[in-house]
């Protein structure tokens, strides 16, 4: 075997940065701010409950709980507006790149030939807003999994099509 | 191989007899330790009911533990058929379940004292890449299960597709060379250069176990008792303090010794062409044999003891199964620095780290002084102020000594590459690298926290089939770059990352 080491050329190489991404579908708003809405409604339960057994009941602490409980759910109702607009995913030839988060942002790249399968999943939320879930598995381990939510069902099937049109193609290579 | 000898494994077969031993010492234990606290009870707070009692408590236990066993080990079999190997077991739910030869990765046999005195051994069959559980048959006798072994590698060879054939199987015999044995004073110097911190962490972690289930159960003030034990109320005497603290870190000291001694006595490690092959142990002799092309990351770390002495620990990771059993995880402790090398050239072929130039970014060294110096200090101050009063304030020199060790960890790390592998470097006491070739990732990830936006920098992820590897605080073009190169590298290879 020939060994050489050149030198990198760092510009050559396909670039992820110039990628534009595509948005999920617009109900996707909807399901994240109904779901911010379902874990408001948890820690209001939780700091009644919290009321309740510490045996808080005065003004000054119950003021406190509503203006916490207030500006948790505002926040998260914010995240949920901005989540939809920070979240996309791109196919290239060779892998599919998702981002997302507004606060932490995060960026994912999986390859197709490490992919070994997909599946769409929908919850019951999802199946009201007509919306799916893409779910891609490597043999990474959880934490290198990727799940797309917040997909239009064609847009999934597509997805799910490609992938795995995709993957079989690295195969037989 | 000749039909008629491996024809048996087609009819539905129980394990050998003495099978009933491990599957009563497993009951016993499992039962015990669900029972433990009321047994306590029992033996302490009721001595009036006499023997009797006693007795009629250890015929319940033992009977149920006995017909338990003899039904499990009854209603146990395991057979090949349509090529899947099947095992049903379960004594009041019966369970059913298969896995396809092809996936199978690996029969590993394992054998105890009692094993090696019936002849026996316990074979397990590990999977790849799947959430099944791996198969356990606790006793078998030897020479059926090496042809086992070989009828499960032989069918499963002839299922794959005939590309991956050359590439040589696992059921091969390969010959095998040994690399280094550990003698016994190597043992004890492996055993001193542990981390005798986590001992005792395990050892705190025990005690307040036992003191707070023996409260609830004497429901007397335990702890009142032990302190005025030592006689910690009325006098803070330092002598007794000073000799707790030592005999603790003595205890510490042999616990982590004996558990090196029992794991690692005469570890052997052998090298063959693609496989690597460890035997270790002192009650249970065991056996690891791992594929080096199915080596994810290979891990090895030292610190001031170790160096001193000349040795470091190396971890293979191989490509594991979601059960993250440390079974597809070999450690080698106790390395000498050229056989480190010698393993690392036969891993990694063609291996030439250099240093890359990429840095850090210096930010990281005061946002972990924040959160793991001045926020920690803050909460344990503020808790404690009852207690100590103004000398909780003494919580916050922790402050400026947490930035000087990230200071040093900041400096400690450092990135190495060639065409094929990427080499991370850190650690301050406990200096470890890993090395692994790029395009064995899984997925890459980049994470930023919201400062880490502001400022363009971030966490890099690379998640790989056997452990993961992280960058912090990447500058976000290094981060870019990279990612470039080693999607570029994972995607135009033709090599298979297991």
């Amino acid at each position: 075997m020939d060994f050489n080491n050149e030198l990198i050329d760092w510009d050559s190489l396909p670039q992820v940065q110039e990628v534009s991404f595509k948005p999920l579908a617009t109900n996707y708003r909807l399901l994240s701010m109904i779901s911010a809405g379902f874990s408001s409604l948890f820690w209001a339960l939780v700091i009644l409950l919290s009321i309740i057994f510490i045996q808080l009941w005065e003004f000054f602490y119950l003021l406190l709980a509503i203006v916490i409980w207030v500006s948790l759910t505002a926040f998260l109702l914010l995240r949920a507006w901005k989540l939809y607009e920070y979240k996309g995913y791109a196919l290239r030839e060779h892998d599919i790149l998702y981002k997302s988060g507004w606060i932490w942002k995060r960026w994912v790249a999986v390859p197709y030939n490490r992919i070994q399968h997909v599946e769409i999943r929908r919850g019951p939320l999802e199946e009201m807003l007509d919306l799916r879930k893409l779910q891609i598995f490597t043999a990474g381990g959880a934490s290198s999994d990727l799940n797309i939510s917040g997909l239009a069902p064609d847009q999934a099937e597509q997805l799910r099509l490609f992938i795995s049109v995709k993957t079989g193609l690295d195969e037989e290579e | 191989m000749k039909k008629s000898r491996t024809e048996i494994f087609r009819e539905p077969r129980r394990q050998a007899k003495n099978a009933l031993i491990f599957i009563l010492l497993k009951t016993l234990s499992r039962l015990l330790s669900q029972l433990w606290p009321f047994l306590l009870i029992v033996l302490f707070s009721n001595p009036d009911y006499g023997s009797l009692f006693y007795i009629l408590i250890t015929v319940i236990i033992s009977s149920v533990v006995l017909i338990t066993s003899v039904i499990s080990y009854f209603r146990f079999y395991f057979y090949i058929a349509e090529n899947k190997l099947h095992i049903e077991q379960g004594v009041f739910r019966r369970s059913h379940s298969s896995v396809a030869l092809e996936r199978i990765q690996n029969v590993q046999t394992e054998d105890n004292l009692i094993h090696r005195f019936f002849k026996t051994v316990s074979v397990s069959v590990t999977t790849a890449g799947s959430k099944d559980s791996e198969f356990v048959i606790s006793s078998m006798d030897r020479e059926e299960a090496s042809l086992l072994r070989e009828y499960i590698m032989e069918l499963k060879r002839s299922l794959q597709p005939t590309a991956q054939q050359a590439e040589g199987q696992e059921g091969e015999k390969e010959a095998f060379s040994p690399l280094f044995q550990l003698t016994l004073g190597q043992l004890l110097k492996v055993g001193l250069s542990q981390n005798h911190f986590r001992a005792i962490g395990i050892i705190m972690g025990a005690a307040a176990y036992l003191l707070s289930q023996a409260q609830e159960i004497f429901r007397e003030d335990i702890f009142e008792w032990a302190y005025t034990l030592v006689g910690w109320t009325n006098q803070a005497d330092y002598l007794i303090i000073f000799l707790l603290v030592l005999i603790v870190f003595l205890i510490a000291m042999i616990i982590s010794m004996s558990s090196v001694f029992l794991n690692y006595f005469q570890l052997r490690v052998e090298m063959g062409f693609r496989q690597i092959r460890l035997k270790q142990g002192f009650i249970r002799r065991k056996e690891q044999t791992a594929q080096l092309r199915k080596i994810q990351i290979l891990d090895w770390s030292t610190n001031p003891v170790r160096k001193a002495m000349n040795f470091v620990t190396v971890v293979l990771q191989q490509a594991s199964s979601s059960s993250e059993g440390g079974q597809n995880t070999l450690y080698i402790p106790g390395c000498a620095e050229r056989y480190k090398e010698a393993l690392i050239q036969s891993v990694f072929e063609d291996i030439d780290l250099q240093p890359s130039g990429l840095r850090l970014h210096p930010s990281m060294i005061w946002r972990y002084t924040l959160f793991r110096g001045l926020i920690p200090a803050l909460i344990a101050g503020l808790a404690s102020y009852n207690l100590f009063g103004w000398y909780a304030l003494f919580f916050l020199l922790w402050v400026p000594l947490s930035y000087w060790i990230n200071w040093k960890v900041y400096q400690s790390w450092s990135i190495s590459w060639d065409r094929n592998h990427i080499g991370i470097n850190r650690g301050l006491w406990t200096y470890s690298v890993s090395i692994m070739p790029w395009f064995k990732i899984q997925s890459i990830e980049f994470k930023q926290s919201r400062f880490q936006h502001r400022r363009n920098l971030g966490n890099l992820w690379l998640y790989t089939a056997g452990g993961n590897l992280m960058i912090p605080y990447l500058r976000i073009e290094d981060a870019y770059k990279l990612q470039n190169l080693i999607l570029y590298k994972a995607e135009s290879t033709k090599k298979s990352w297991m």
